[in-house]
């Protein structure tokens, strides 16, 4: 069930925040000893503040009231171990306070579920951690859910929470919702404070929803974005009001098409159900232009020069006392970063400005992009090379120009379910200028108003209280 | 882009990365100097033409700076 839809229920007294949150924790019992969404189930404290709710409910209770959402395990929950899914921290990390992004869902008063697992220290794109181990995709459990924030992907996907938060430094919140068919959107770097999440690269980080609809993003957005004097990264700007905004469809908007990605390095039946699901947007309205912009390749590398440096600052004296404790993929990143030339990195932020420069000024005349979100079938668990075009190559390499660029120009990029490929979810990216989250969000949610691909669920096993929630 | 070829950004040996590690109190193993050799033989090419661009530019090395109204 969408967020929206559950605040309907929640709000005319069909149900309460305790039977909600009640038939979630089912779900998670039932269902997650296979999918391995969760890393802590917050039971007993999510049904007392889902009671601590009904007790102090009255006037406007809002579209969050009484709704369980799940928070990636690098977002602090007061009370709570985050584990960023490593031997390094395993349960002894425990945070005295929430993040800020938790902070203000309580405020709005969601009830908080527990924490959904990650690629350790959300520095990897399978969700596959030695500890806690892999994150299993619900339309098929064999394969990854993608990272990331995978285990917010897959609890998405599932239903095994009515909302999640991720993080996203090159690809995590969109990655893992391409793949496990559902709605995620990177905000634009500084939209959302940072306060209280495990860094992967400060330059880059940046915390968002997942959900299944455009609306629900727009929901939880609303409620987390803002200034924070905590996070002296984040902007200092109004927050639009996205929801209301939905409502004014894609009728007029200049959409390019990133031609590039639906040519090459990307499985065609995938490229071809994108492309038929651009041309709904241009059925609603949409003004397409095919367009190309041969930076972006150049941008994954420039983001690579930023983020690893970074990486193995955050990490530098772990690195010295417990190096063995982290997984062996997260162990060769960080000693990339450590070990690349000094000079690496402030090249990096260099080249990063001057693409900007030079690619930015695309949106003064397009509101905003296209291109598929992920070019691959999800491969499965333990698999670390796939084929694309008939070449062989690194899991790693072959989806970091669908997303790294927007990451590495702190743009907003967002991901929305656009049909299936061998069973499997398929995607469509938008990107947008700064601060252009609206329009990415009115440009998924008019897709969804006429494909249903963001309702469909996988084949999974019932659990006793469904009818409440799904 | 044309690649200038730079003494500094050729791919050290496992060897010389073993040396730089230990020098900061790290031990990894061969098989993972490896895959940071793999890692940097994909990053430092494009570094190095990068660098040869941005020596005759003048692209400041600020991060972003606020947009008017933005902050």
């Amino acid at each position: 069930m969408t967020i929206a839809r559950l605040a309907e229920r929640l709000g005319a007294g069909e149900l309460s925040p305790t039977e909600a949150t009640r038939a979630y924790l089912d779900r998670i019992e039932l269902l997650d000893p296979e999918l391995n969404h969760y890393i802590t189930v917050l039971a007993d404290e999510a049904l007392a503040e889902a009671a601590a709710r009904e007790r102090d409910a009255k006037g406007d209770r809002g579209p969050l009231w009484g709704v369980p959402i799940g928070i990636k395990d690098v977002i602090d929950v007061a009370g709570a171990p985050t584990s960023a899914a490593s031997k390094v921290f395993e349960r002894r990390n425990v945070p005295r306070a929430d993040a800020a992004t938790v902070e203000r869902l309580r405020r709005a008063g969601a009830v908080i579920l527990g924490k959904l697992n990650t690629h350790e220290f959300a520095f990897g794109a399978m969700t596959t951690s030695p500890w806690p181990g892999p994150a299993r995709n619900p339309w098929d459990t064999s394969r990854i859910c993608g990272g990331s924030s995978g285990g917010s992907g897959g609890a998405m996907g599932a239903d095994l929470a009515a909302g999640t938060l991720g993080t996203d430094t090159a690809g995590s919140i969109r990655i893992p919702a391409a793949v496990c068919g559902v709605t995620g959107l990177r905000p634009t770097t500084g939209r959302v404070s940072n306060r209280g999440v495990v860094p992967v690269s400060w330059t880059f980080d940046t915390v968002g929803p997942l959900c299944h609809t455009a609306d629900d993003c727009a929901i939880v957005l609303e409620a987390i974005a803002g200034h924070d004097p905590g996070d002296p990264t984040t902007v200092d700007a109004p927050v639009p009001a996205y929801r209301a905004e939905l409502a004014r469809g894609v009728e007029g908007l200049r959409i390019g098409v990133l031609v590039e990605r639906f040519e090459s390095g990307i499985v065609p039946g995938i490229a071809a159900t994108v492309r038929a699901a651009v041309d709904r947007l241009a059925e609603a309205g949409a003004i397409l232009e095919e367009v190309r912009l041969p930076n972006l390749e150049e941008a994954t590398i420039v983001q690579q020069l930023v983020m690893l440096p970074e990486a193995a600052s955050v990490h530098r004296h772990r690195m010295r006392t417990q190096f063995a404790d982290f997984g062996p993929d997260v162990r060769v990143r960080l000693l990339a970063g450590m070990l690349l030339p000094a000079t690496a990195y402030v090249t990096g932020q260099r080249a990063r400005r001057t693409l900007y420069e030079r690619i930015a000024p695309i949106f003064d005349r397009l509101d905003a992009l296209v291109s598929p979100a992920f070019p691959i079938v999800p491969p499965p668990i333990g698999e670390t090379d796939v084929e694309v075009d008939g070449v062989t190559m690194p899991y790693r390499l072959s989806f970091l120009v669908y997303q790294s660029p927007w990451s590495c120009l702190g743009l907003p990029a967002l991901s929305t379910p656009a049909g299936f490929h061998e069973g499997m979810p398929v995607s469509m990216a938008a990107t947008g200028p700064r601060l252009g989250e609206g329009t990415l969000l009115r440009i998924a949610h008019a897709l969804q108003q006429v494909t249903d691909w963001h309702a469909r669920r996988p084949p999974l096993a019932p659990a006793p209280s469904d009818d409440l929630i799904l | 882009m044309g690649m200038s070829t730079q003494s500094s950004l050729t791919t050290p040996s496992v060897q010389q990365l073993r040396e730089r590690c230990a020098a900061e109190g790290v031990h990894p193993s061969d098989d993972e100097l490896a895959g940071v050799v793999a890692f940097l033989d994909t990053i430092l090419p494009v570094l190095a033409e990068i660098e040869g661009r941005l020596e005759q530019g003048d692209a400041v090395a600020g991060l972003f700076l606020p947009e008017p109204g933005t902050r």
